[in-house]
């Protein structure tokens, strides 16, 4: 036996064998090199944190792994066995789970049809049978939900736990979550990373995706930063890292913390934005907003913090006068508003215009020559514009709707952002943006807010709303429950509101 | 006279029970076929030309089967491979069946077939009342009976079911379980279609035991709206159905007992009756319905 070899073998003893093993693995899309060149090692019973920007490619990474996509290049290794899943249900039989992103449930089953759904088992559905299965496992976890309940009835957290807890009903060893908390009230984060230390004490694997440093710090075991598809830190003790050092290798640069220093709000006396007993349908005609009352004054952003669906897009349209309230009443004065709705490519993308097009499709007059468009003054507006609002959106000639949703969204933001308006809207404005643009967009709020303007921001980041917002107006199911003052403001009692309990 | 009426209604509800069962396992599984009226006319060809020449109508009801299935089959291609929109194609194929069984039906237009008759049910048929009104009917009409709970129970407590349910509902979740969301469409499509050809064959050779062009006369279309109405769910269905062949039957009825009422009056009864219970349940029903089909209503408008 060379000495080699037997250096080799000593090392396989020395370290426990990797649960996964992902060696060179990259992947293209057409112009994005989503991932070049990645490496990742998995070891059973740690939790591996796995952060990066926005497009940084850590779901194109996972989604391989879990066989959803097909490496354009590179090998996978399950328990150092050489894989190649092909199909999720590959992956789910080598013992990989993975809760997406956007979760893959299907509202209208119960937790326990959707569990049966990726159970490998006859063609009787036996759902007493299985839900006190549930049960049982939910216990063993704390994943406390009710398998006969309708998953479209279920808070996204109870939704996580159930996709949580599928996965493991399937048997993963591996759990891949792709930025769970991201959706969650603080004390819901705080009980997911209790099931996720049990999972590690239970000997499994985790990854855990998120961009979040205290969260890494909380409890990961390992980090991985990506960035621009290609690992920057690979696999490193984060108690080795300050959060300046982690920041920088996730953007590649350093990026200076926001301005707190701000002009103190006015007066507040003409709001220029009042709801009243503000009640209003949702699009499937349940009550979605209940009876708000919330006003914004000029020179204040109030920020709209909420569990995701609890009813802040329904207050977003109604404060723009986009929806009716069946009762009480909206009032946003003369004053312009401009908006940033909370899903673009639905409400504001016109499938095959330009970004250029898209630029006079926001009610504003129009350059005109004759009876048409002066193009190219419209194209001498944008380009100010641009300059001037500083998120470098992409050439005008391009057709917005094959953009990418950060791409899209700085668009967006230039068009509305770059006007003076008594009134903004912004729903999650920094939503698929990167942390450069994700400030820049901050500034320009603050900026609308420092010109007089009132300023009403959702974000599912209590974060961000803390750092700048004024006031936060916190929904829970339809209802306003609570405005707090973001001076000496609290996540924990925030979050308890957001939960619908009080403050 | 009422038990005439209910009887009828039983029987003139049975075909439009049948197709609308099709026409849920098909939107369940995220396909709407407008062409239900067309796979109707097929089975009612298709079912007649098999009795009359095999001589035996169970035969029948197999080539009705047979046909409906077959213009489903076209519909899921265009829809399900081809992604056509799903209005344009079923229309489009209610249109060609009209004109196919028109064209191939004249031969078999006044031929005799061997009907289905009425078994009366031993014993049941005797109770007073319920007796000719549920169980003095032809085999079809008591096919039916268990056909409505037996559909229930595959969608909602099978796995096949549960695949059928999911494809309507998200389809991607199919996909990340493994499953192919093609598959199932073009089996629930098709499926659908079979059904709804053999509540074409039931009125050819069982109703009014006789062929004659567009003889569906708008059952099929009432069958789609039923589907509506019953927030796709099989057991409403059943109901849903009966209350119509009541709509049917009353004219009926009243025209052989001799009481004077304009026929045209009559024959649009159970389309009023269509528009009224729409006005009343408005878009409440979308409630129910399933998000894939939502998504079709969506895309329609939008691109
Ligand atoms: N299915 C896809 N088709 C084309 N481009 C994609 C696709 N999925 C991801 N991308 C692109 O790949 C890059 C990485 O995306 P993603 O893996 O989702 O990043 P992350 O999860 O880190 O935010 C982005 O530029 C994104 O636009
Ligand atoms: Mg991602």
């Amino acid at each position: 036996m060379s000495t080699d070899a037997v250096a080799r073998a000593r090392g396989r003893v020395g370290k426990p064998a990797a649960l996964l093993e992902v060696r060179s693995l990259s992947k293209r899309f057409g112009e994005v090199q989503a991932n070049w060149d990645v490496d990742l090692t998995v070891l059973p019973g740690t939790v591996h944190g796995l952060i990066g920007e926005n497009g940084a490619g850590k779901s194109t990474l996972l989604k391989m792994i879990y066989g959803v996509y097909t490496p354009d290049e590179g090998r996978m290794f399950v328990d150092g066995a050489p894989v190649a899943p092909g199909s999720p249900a590959d992956a789910r039989a080598l013992g990989i789970g993975m809760v997406f992103q956007d979760l893959r449930l299907v509202p209208a089953l119960t937790v326990a049809e959707n569990i049966a759904l990726a159970l490998p088992e006859g063609p009787r559905l036996r759902l007493t049978q299985l839900a006190a299965r549930i049960t049982e496992a939910s216990e063993a976890y704390g994943l406390a939900v009710d398998p006969s309940a309708q998953v479209r009835h279920l808070s996204i957290g109870e939704r996580q736990r159930a996709e949580i807890l599928k996965v493991l009903m399937t048997g993963a060893r591996l759990v891949i979550l792709d930025e769970p908390t991201s959706v969650l009230a603080p004390q819901e984060v705080e009980a997911l990373f209790g099931v996720v230390a049990q999972l590690r004490d239970r000997g499994l694997g985790v990854v855990l995706v998120t961009h979040k440093l205290g969260e890494v710090r909380a409890i990961a075991d390992q980090v991985t930063v990506l960035r621009g598809g290609q690992v920057i830190l690979n696999a490193e003790d984060p108690g080795n890292f300050s959060d300046a050092e982690l920041v920088e290798a996730m953007v590649g640069r350093r990026v200076p913390p926001l301005a707190v220093e701000r002009a103190a709000v006015p007066p507040r006396d003409h709001p220029v934005l009042t709801l009243a007993g503000a009640t209003a349908l949702g699009d499937r005609g349940h009550v979605a907003l209940k009876g708000v009352d919330l006003a914004v004054y000029p020179g204040e952003l109030v920020g709209v913090a909420g569990v995701a669906g609890s009813g802040q897009k329904e207050l977003c349209e109604v404060a723009l006068g986009l929806r009716p309230v069946t009762s009480g009443s909206v009032d946003a004065g003369d004053g312009a508003a401009v908006a940033v709705p909370e899903d673009p490519v639905a409400d504001s993308v016109v499938p095959g215009l330009t970004v250029l097009e898209h630029m006079v499709l926001d009610g504003r007059a129009v350059p005109r020559r004759g009876l048409g468009v002066d193009w190219p003054a419209v194209g001498a507006r944008t380009a100010v514009l641009d300059e001037r609002v500083g998120l470098h959106m992409a050439p005008t000639r391009r057709t917005l709707s094959s953009l990418s949703g950060g791409n899209i969204q700085r668009v967006l933001l230039t068009r509305e952002l770059g006007q003076d308006a008594a009134l903004v809207v912004a729903a999650y404005p920094s939503r698929g943006l990167d942390v450069a643009n994700t400030r820049r967009t901050q500034e320009l709020l603050l900026e609308h807010r420092a010109r007089g303007a009132g300023v009403l921001m959702v974000s599912e980041d209590l974060d961000e709303l803390i750092a700048v917002a004024d006031r936060i107006a916190v929904m829970h199911d339809g209802h306003v429950v609570g405005v707090v003052d973001t001076a000496g403001a609290d996540r924990m009692s925030i979050g308890r509101l957001m939960l619908g309990g009080v403050a | 006279m009422i038990i005439d009426i209910l009887a009828g209604a039983v029987r003139g509800g049975t075909s439009i029970m049948y197709a609308g069962l099709g026409e849920t396992i098909s939107e369940r599984g995220g396909v709407i076929n407008l062409g239900t009226e067309g796979a109707m006319l097929l089975g009612a060809l298709g079912g007649y030309a098999v009795t009359a020449e095999t001589g035996n109508p169970w035969l029948g009801v197999l080539g009705g089967a047979l046909a409906g299935a077959l213009l489903s089959l076209v519909h899921a291609v265009l829809v399900v491979s081809r992604r056509a929109n799903q209005f344009a194609s079923g229309l489009t194929l209610y249109f060609l069946a009209l004109g196919v069984t028109s064209l191939f039906g004249v031969s078999y237009v006044s031929r005799q077939i061997n009907a289905f008759t009425p078994v009366p049910v031993p014993g049941l048929s005797e109770i007073p009342g319920l007796g000719p009104i549920l169980f003095d009917h032809d085999p079809l009409v008591y096919v039916a009976y268990v056909a409505a709970p037996v559909i229930w129970w595959v969608l909602f407590r099978t796995r096949v079911g549960l695949l059928v349910r999911t494809a309507g509902e998200r389809s991607e979740a199919l996909e990340v379980n493994g499953y192919s969301v093609r598959a199932v469409r073009y089996c629930a499509t098709v499926a659908g279609g079979a059904l709804a050809g053999i509540g074409g064959a039931h009125i050819s050779i069982a109703y009014a035991n006789s062929w004659f062009e567009n003889m569906i006369a708008g059952r099929g279309f009432i069958a789609v709206a039923l589907v509506i109405f019953a927030m796709w769910n099989p057991v409403r269905i059943m109901a849903g159905a009966y209350l119509f062949g009541a709509a049917l039957s009353l004219a009926s009825v009243l025209q052989t007992s001799g009481i004077a009422v304009n026929q045209f009056a009559l024959n649009a009864v159970p389309f009023v009756l269509t528009l009224v219970v729409l006005a009343i349940l408005g878009r409440r029903t979308m409630l129910a319905a399933p998000d894939e089909l939502l998504k079709v209503f969506d895309n329609s408008r939008t691109t």
